[in-house]
């Protein structure tokens, strides 16, 4: 009892103590300070307050600036709000969480001059937080998902060329069955109780390139029905789920781990279940055997490399991924400042070089970027005609659950994808 | 501070806790002393249940009216719909699946650990004392298994890897060595064989259990009962479903009803196995879905709700066979 009343008498005092110096931060305009609360992990938010000390030195005029992590950003900023200690400037995960405060936000044209920051953004991002007409956030990093993982070796000894197109795409995904040399992908979706997130993004992916982002932003909101998108589902299924493109069909994608890289890298061709590509989030290379995470690590692509996954014919060429998104809770010049500087293409320089950003800008300069890997996942950003916000963990939770669920059993040939489209839109 | 700090206030929080609960009791022992002591023998014993009793309501009764309460509000728990979730549920033909997997595991799960156990323990006891205990140990040792850890030794037995793969799955070696095809074990819902692979894991776990159980009871059964059978002729077989099972029907009923309350509320092996994929849901599974990943409040009271329905008899039947065992002794 009395222990706990002793630890009570801690957090008060605690508490007290963060407002106090959260108080000193929101003073009025132009005592120099600006608090940006974020969600970045411990090495990106260590190079982002680099990147900030070195832009506050490089100006007399400019303010310090302090970047604090919270550990779940989506429910402590709320809490710090409600205890009014919110920071000048909130960098959000996901654009849903930073619109669901949009009460306690500014609208960021009243602090800063949107026109030059929208101006270089890749299309998509510009927009993705906004609320009647009013726009809340705008990235200062990004993630991409659109990536196909090779190896470099295998397509060498087999005479296969990176395809840029998709009919180059299809035409290799021939070549590959025809030649019997392995399977065109590894597509394992078994993920314990998130079974089946891999086979999202690839609906996802193929929703953004055909019907573009306006399109795929009203389907994840649930005003597109699922059964709506037939499109992006013929390619995913002709892609994944024709007889030899995958190793064991569907019931060995429903089985696999989404891990699973080892075949990538089997060169012992079909026989031994052999894959030549991998479409994947830039996380991926965390699942590489040991031997190919040393090899990328040290800047070595001979058995590990990436390129852009095509966009179909007559389609844009969408990229799909996450980041994190800016938004104002106070308004002067300081705050301004700031705001001008992270939501720029200036952004990144010790970034890039420090942890593992991505700038949402087409200007941004490729050759920042430190690693081999690292300039083409940026190129892959910056040449995108349109960005999508991976869309599954912006659906209400029950429907991305079920979304998951029935795309599985749909990948494992239980049920046609209208049975799968049904179960997922009966849970809007 | 550290760890000895926690240590520190570990210590302290149980000391306070065994001085607050003896100065409770001394304290009631005191309001008892000032009745009469005519009514002093009669109410001690209530006073010293009372904080027992109390503890029950707080932490079993009212979390009970309260989920009672929100299964018939919204998603958020906050406002009342009436039947709408029962409605939902019963309406929809995955939970209607659900409820058949339930009713699969009630079913098979109780009745073949209890043969599984009654079998072990019989042959047990005829192999000779030193063989006994080992044999006996064998079956037990799985009891000492986490329920996850139990599923992630069987994960390895049902894996399937794809073709051309190292083969890591123990039932499909078994099986291409025969001469087969390696096959998907866990994705197989044709008959629900899914499901009938995940009751194994439980029986496998619980049938120790029983074994012990029974064999306790078969050893108490009087020799001369057996003896006299026996004498009039009766064979091993005879001996053993009209002598011997009779006398321990009590035990047998415990041991079924343990095991059946327990494969009622299933949801460990489920989680661990197949994330309730594949038609393999159970009741406490998709309990834990509604609440833990959907955040729908009220359908998970629902499913609760309907889970303690049907669990709430058994455990009156056991109860109650509990009470007649003690009646008899």
């Amino acid at each position: 009892m009395k222990a706990k009343r002793f630890l009570t008498a801690a957090a008060v005092l605690a508490v007290a103590g963060m407002s106090l110096t959260g108080c000193a931060a929101s003073a009025p305009a132009g005592d120099g300070k600006v608090t940006i609360y974020g969600a970045y992990g411990e090495a990106q938010a260590a190079a982002i307050q680099a990147e900030l000390d070195a832009w506050t030195a490089s100006d007399e005029g400019n303010p310090t600036v302090t970047f604090t992590s919270l550990a779940s950003f989506d429910t402590d900023i709320k809490v710090k709000i409600e205890s009014g200690q919110a920071p000048d400037i909130g960098v959000w995960p996901q654009p849903g969480g930073l619109l669901d405060q949009a009460d306690n936000l500014l609208p960021l044209s009243d602090v800063v001059d949107l026109a030059p920051i929208q101006e270089t953004l890749v299309p998509g991002w510009d927009t993705l937080a906004q609320k009647d007409g009013k726009v809340y956030g705008l990235p200062l990093s990004a993630n991409v998902k659109t990536l196909v993982f090779y190896n470099p070796s295998e397509f060498e000894k087999n005479g296969y060329a990176v395809p840029t197109t998709d009919a180059e795409m299809t035409a290799l995904i021939e070549q590959i069955k025809t030649d019997g040399t392995g399977y065109p992908f590894c597509a394992g979706i078994e993920s314990g109780g998130a079974t089946g997130w891999p086979i999202t993004d690839w609906i996802e992916q193929y929703v953004l390139d055909y019907y573009g982002v306006d399109t795929y932003n009203q389907w994840i909101a649930g005003d597109v029905k699922f059964s709506e998108i037939p499109k992006a589902t013929d390619k995913v299924a002709e892609m994944l789920l024709t007889d030899g493109n995958v190793n064991g069909g569907g019931t060995s994608m429903v089985t696999d781990g989404f891990g699973n890289t080892a075949p990538l890298f089997e060169t012992g061709g079909k026989a031994k279940g052999q894959c030549f590509m991998l479409r994947q989030g830039s996380f991926i290379t965390d699942f590489f055997p040991d031997a190919i995470k040393a090899e990328v690590a040290a800047e070595d692509y001979t058995h590990a490399d990436v390129f852009t996954l095509p966009a179909p014919e007559g389609a844009s060429a969408g990229v799909l991924g996450g980041g994190d998104l800016a938004a104002a809770f106070t308004n002067d010049q300081d705050v301004a400042k700031v705001l001008n500087f992270i939501l720029s293409d200036k952004l990144g320089t010790i970034m890039a070089e420090k942890s593992s950003f991505v700038s949402p800008h087409k200007t941004f300069d490729n050759a920042l970027y430190p690693t081999g890997l690292g300039k083409k996942v940026g190129e892959a950003m910056a040449n995108a005609e349109v960005f999508g916000f991976d869309g599954s963990d912006r659906m209400p939770s029950e429907v991305n659950a079920e979304f998951w669920l029935a795309g599985t059993d749909w990948v494992a040939g239980k049920i046609d994808w209208a049975t799968a489209a049904d179960r997922i839109q009966a849970k809007y | 501070m550290g760890a000895f700090g926690d240590i520190g206030y570990g210590l302290f929080a149980i000391a306070i806790g065994i001085a607050v609960s003896l100065a409770v009791y001394k304290g009631l022992d005191l309001l008892v002393n000032l009745f009469s002591e005519k009514l002093q023998k009669k109410i001690r014993a209530l006073g010293f249940l009372l904080p027992a009793a109390l503890l029950l309501v707080v932490i079993l009764l009212i979390p009970l009216v309260q989920t009672f309460y929100l299964s018939f509000t919204n998603k958020s728990g906050k406002e009342f719909i009436g039947i709408q979730n029962y409605v939902d549920l019963f309406s929809s033909p995955e939970f209607l699946g659900i409820l058949l997997n339930n009713f699969l595991w009630i079913a098979f799960v109780p009745a073949i650990t209890v043969a599984i156990g009654l079998l072990v323990a019989t042959l047990g006891n005829n192999v000779g004392p030193r063989r006994e205990k080992i044999f006996k140990s064998l079956i037990f040792m799985p009891m000492s298994i986490s329920f996850v850890s139990a599923a992630t030794i069987w994960s390895f037995i049902y894996v399937f890897v794809p073709p051309g793969r190292p083969e890591i799955g123990l039932l499909n070696s078994i099986v291409v060595a025969l001469g087969g095809e390696p096959q998907p074990w866990l994705i197989i819902d044709t008959a629900r064989f899914n499901s009938f692979l995940l009751m194994i894991i439980i029986i496998w776990l619980q049938a120790g259990f029983a074994m012990v159980l029974l064999s306790a009871a078969i050893k108490a059964v009087p020799e001369e009962t057996i003896e006299a059978a026996r004498i009039d002729g009766a064979n091993t077989v005879q001996v053993f479903f009209q002598v011997i099972v009779p006398q321990i029907r009590a035990t047998i009923m415990s041991v079924f009803i343990t095991v059946l309350i327990l494969v009622m509320k299933i949801f460990d092996i489920v989680l661990a196995m197949t994330g309730g994929q594949f038609n393999t849901s159970v009741l406490g599974f998709e309990f834990y879905k509604q609440f833990f990943l959907n955040f729908n409040t009220g359908a998970a009271s629902a499913i609760v709700t309907i889970l303690t329905i049907l669990v709430a008899p058994l455990m009156w039947i056991q109860i109650r066979s509990a009470r007649k065992q003690e009646a008899l002794r």
